[in-house]
Parts: structure tokens; C-alpha cells; sequence
């Protein structure tokens, strides 16, 4: 037992452990800093994100066919096709219900991706891959393989042919992060497209891991309803228009002064791989 | 205590440690157990630390969490600083207290995730999200806990596979 403790002395004595103490000092300092000076990206980690995105994008790209094999082999081949046709029946019918919407108000913003496209010329994407999720976060916040060099700038929508996933928040050469729709760090202005009537994202934990987005500060006496389209208000990063969801529950707020709601996103974040990051657009153009 | 480690050692740890990250984050490299995910760094760090002693344990750790500085919403360092703690502190529990083998390995890697686990959700959540906090917990938590202690007896076997190789080519 004493000869143990001689030892441990011995290793606290060490050159090795003096070494791994400067270097837990070293890595400690912009924890620190950042703690205080909010989010910062360093030098070190621009290097090692330059070098990762290419092998992380081919490892993407091989767990999801690996992933997709594994799931034919099991029998889930035909759900998944028979999931996939739902899903683009679902995408029709959506389409219908927010083109009423479109025509009652000489509002044609929503299109699938493509038609998105051609109606909006001034959009310019950059595509993009997701190739890193950090499994400890709970949000479904993801890296893209797409990053300042392709145009990729702090605050771009990231979204789908289904609508929004999320925000660039942090961008290097070659990836950029991207803060989900779900990620209570990153509100958004949004309206009810049928009403027009003005609210703000405020994701809440409890929603955000069953999927859903809390809508709040809606007008107490706004008349949405259930299955509305939500819709992105417009910033000088985000345009007008970009869909975001549906709603599923509408309730009073706490303060009794208006009303809130949860909106269940069209775009899957939790499963997204193909994305688009909208790099510019006229700030002009109103819809 | 001190003893010379072979280039061959250190770049086989390097390259399983890029394995090791470059699967853990892929987006969808794993099916989720239980609502969660493996952080698979947590037992690799820990079985690095059994077979190469504190200093190894400690850097292996450190090269781990710069990996996983890249694609987490923490700050750069946060995870590095943790997993070389978790390095050094399971290094030093196996050379004075505990024997090398796969219980030993299972007891440290349950405290090593339940330590990041909980050092990553009061970071990420009790700092900026003061509400609903426990409920991340739970749902991607404690989930990812659990998941990553299956992997943490493959990881160790893995490991020492990787540690009577090296030490037959020594």
C-alpha cells in the first residue's frame, strides 16, 4: 500500500505528467475563453476540420449505403419504398394546400426545390452533404461538407425540397456547422402563411426531442388552426417564405396574452443527408 | 515508470483513434438503442489508458477530444481537456487499484461516460438551456450512456487485441 502511494508520488513527479498538465492547461484556456467571449473557432481546429471533411464525407457516404443495405436485408426494403411513395404523396398534397394559399394572396412562394429555383432566381445554393452529427447533442445540430470556400457564410438557411432545417453558425474552409430548426439557440421569425399572422420560433428541450418546434408570441386573437403552414418571416440572412412546418396544437400562453403552438418541421433533421445552403439572395425581391 | 513507446505504438493508437471518431460521428454509422447513440471515444479512451498506462491514456485522450472538438457544439478543448482527464485518471486506477481485464474495464468505462455525459449536459444544457434540462438528459443522455457501455467491452477487446500485437512486435 505505502509502496503504492510512493509510486503515484512518483507519477505526479514525472516529466510525463508535466507535460499532460501544460497540455490540459493549453486546451483548458479556450474552453475559458469561450466560456466568456461566446462561441469562438481557433486556428487548431480550422486545420483539423480541413483535414477530416474529406475522410468524414466518404465515411458519410459509405454508412448510409451500409446503413440502407442493412435495412433492405432485414425486410425494410419495401417499407422504405412504400414510405418514400407516401412521403411524395404527402409533398403533393402540401403543395396543393399552401398554392390555395398562394393564389388567394397573389403569394407564390412555395415550390418544391426545383420549382423554388425557377421562381426565385436570385436564391444561389450551395449543395451540401451532412458528414458529422455529434451523437451528444440532442438537437440533431450536424456538419455539411461545404464550408467558406463554396460561398458558405454565418447565419445561411440550410434547408431541404421538404423546407428549413437550420442556420450556419460556425463556418470553416471546407464544412460549416449548422444549428438545427429544433436547437433553442437559433429563434426564427416566422408567420402563418394562411393568416399571416406573426410569431416567433422557441424550441423547447421537451419538444425538440420528440421533434416538434414551439411557435410563440402569436397574436392572442390570430384564427390559425391545425394543419397551417408555418413560414419564415424574412431577415437580412433568411428569406421570406421558406417553409418550416406545420402546425399541429394551438394553446393560450402562459401570460395569457397570446397564444402559442407547436409546429412538427416538414424537413426530417434528424435524418437529413442532402442539403442545400441558401449562400445569397435579393434582399429586395419581396414575394 | 517511464518507459520508451515505439513510433509503431503511437501510430496505431492515432489511427484507431481517427477510426474511432471518424465512426462516431458518422451521420448515420449507427442504429440508436434505446433513443441513443455510442460515444464510442469514452471506451477507447479508457481500454488506450488500460494497455499503455496513465501518459498514454492521457494523450490518447486529448487526440480523441480534438477530434471531437471539430463537429461538437461545445467550445475546442472542452472534450479534449475531459477525455485527457478520463485518459490519465484510468491509467492511473488501473496500474494502483484495479485489475486490467474486462469488469475492470466495464466499472471504468460506466463512470468515464456518466463523467462526460454529465459534463456535456452541464455545458451544453444547464448553461444555455436552464430549461427542460432534464429532460435532454433523459432522452439523449442517459440513452447515449447506456448504448456506449455495449460498445465498451468490444472496444476493450479490441484494444487489447491491438496491445498483445504491439507488445509481440516489441
Amino acid at each position: 500500500m505505502y509502496g503504492g502511494i510512493l509510486l503515484v508520488k512518483e507519477f505526479f513527479k514525472s516529466r510525463g505528467f508535466y507535460a499532460l498538465a501544460t497540455a490540459a492547461g493549453l486546451l483548458l484556456a479556450p474552453v475559458l475563453y469561450a466560456a466568456f467571449a461566446g462561441g469562438v473557432s481557433l486556428f487548431p481546429q480550422k486545420v483539423l476540420s480541413v483535414a477530416f471533411t474529406p475522410l468524414q464525407t466518404a465515411v458519410g457516404g459509405t454508412a448510409k449505403e451500409v446503413g440502407e443495405a442493412v435495412t433492405s436485408l432485414f425486410g425494410g426494403g419495401a417499407l422504405r419504398r412504400e414510405n418514400e411513395a407516401l412521403r411524395e404523396e404527402i409533398a403533393a398534397l402540401r403543395a396543393g394546400q399552401v398554392e390555395l394559399d398562394s393564389l388567394r394572396r397573389q403569394n407564390e412562394w412555395y415550390h418544391e426545390f426545383l420549382e423554388l429555383k425557377a421562381h426565385h432566381p436570385d436564391y444561389r445554393f450551395a449543395q451540401a452533404r451532412v458528414i458529422a452529427r455529434d451523437p451528444a447533442d440532442g438537437f440533431g445540430n450536424f456538419t455539411v461538407n461545404c464550408g467558406s470556400a463554396g460561398g458558405v457564410t454565418k447565419g445561411n438557411p440550410v434547408i431541404t425540397a421538404d423546407g428549413l432545417v437550420g442556420t450556419v453558425y460556425e463556418v470553416f474552409p471546407t464544412s460549416a456547422k449548422v444549428r438545427t430548426v429544433l436547437d433553442p439557440q437559433s429563434p426564427i421569425s416566422v408567420y402563418v402563411s394562411r393568416t399571416r399572422d406573426h410569431g416567433i420560433t422557441a424550441p423547447t428541450a421537451a419538444f425538440s426531442s420528440e421533434g416538434l418546434l414551439r411557435i410563440a408570441r402569436l397574436e392572442r386573437t390570430a384564427k390559425v388552426r391545425r394543419g397551417d403552414v408555418v413560414v419564415t418571416f424574412g431577415s437580412a440572412s433568411c428569406p421570406e417564405g421558406l417553409l418550416v412546418g406545420e402546425l399541429t396544437t394551438v394553446y393560450a400562453a402562459s401570460d395569457g396574452l397570446s397564444l402559442s403552438g407547436t409546429v412538427r418541421p416538414f424537413a426530417d433533421v434528424f435524418q437529413v443527408i442532402d442539403v442545400m445552403v441558401m449562400v445569397d439572395f435579393d434582399q429586395t425581391a419581396k414575394e | 515508470m517511464r518507459r520508451q513507446r515505439p513510433a509503431a505504438e503511437f501510430i496505431t493508437y492515432g489511427v484507431w483513434t481517427v477510426l474511432f471518431g471518424l465512426w462516431q460521428f458518422a451521420p448515420r454509422g449507427w442504429g440508436a438503442l434505446w433513443g441513443g447513440r455510442p460515444l464510442l471515444f469514452v471506451p477507447f479512451t479508457v481500454s488506450v489508458a488500460m494497455f499503455t498506462g496513465p501518459i498514454g491514456g492521457g494523450w490518447i485522450g486529448a487526440a480523441a477530444g480534438l477530434f471531437w472538438g471539430i463537429y461538437a457544439d461545445a467550445p475546442f478543448g472542452f472534450h479534449a481537456f475531459l477525455l485527457l482527464a478520463i485518459g490519465c485518471a484510468a491509467g492511473l486506477a488501473e496500474r494502483f487499484l484495479l485489475r486490467n481485464n474486462g469488469m475492470a474495464a466495464l466499472l471504468l468505462c460506466a463512470v468515464a461516460t456518466l463523467v462526460v455525459v454529465m459534463a456535456d449536459w452541464l455545458w451544453g444544457t444547464l448553461f444555455y438551456l436552464p430549461q427542460g434540462a432534464g429532460v435532454l438528459l433523459r432522452r439523449t443522455g442517459l440513452p447515449n450512456a447506456a448504448h456506449t457501455l455495449v460498445w465498451s467491452w468490444p472496444v476493450y477487446a479490441m484494444m487489447r487485441a491491438t496491445a498483445k500485437r504491439l507488445a509481440k512486435r516489441r
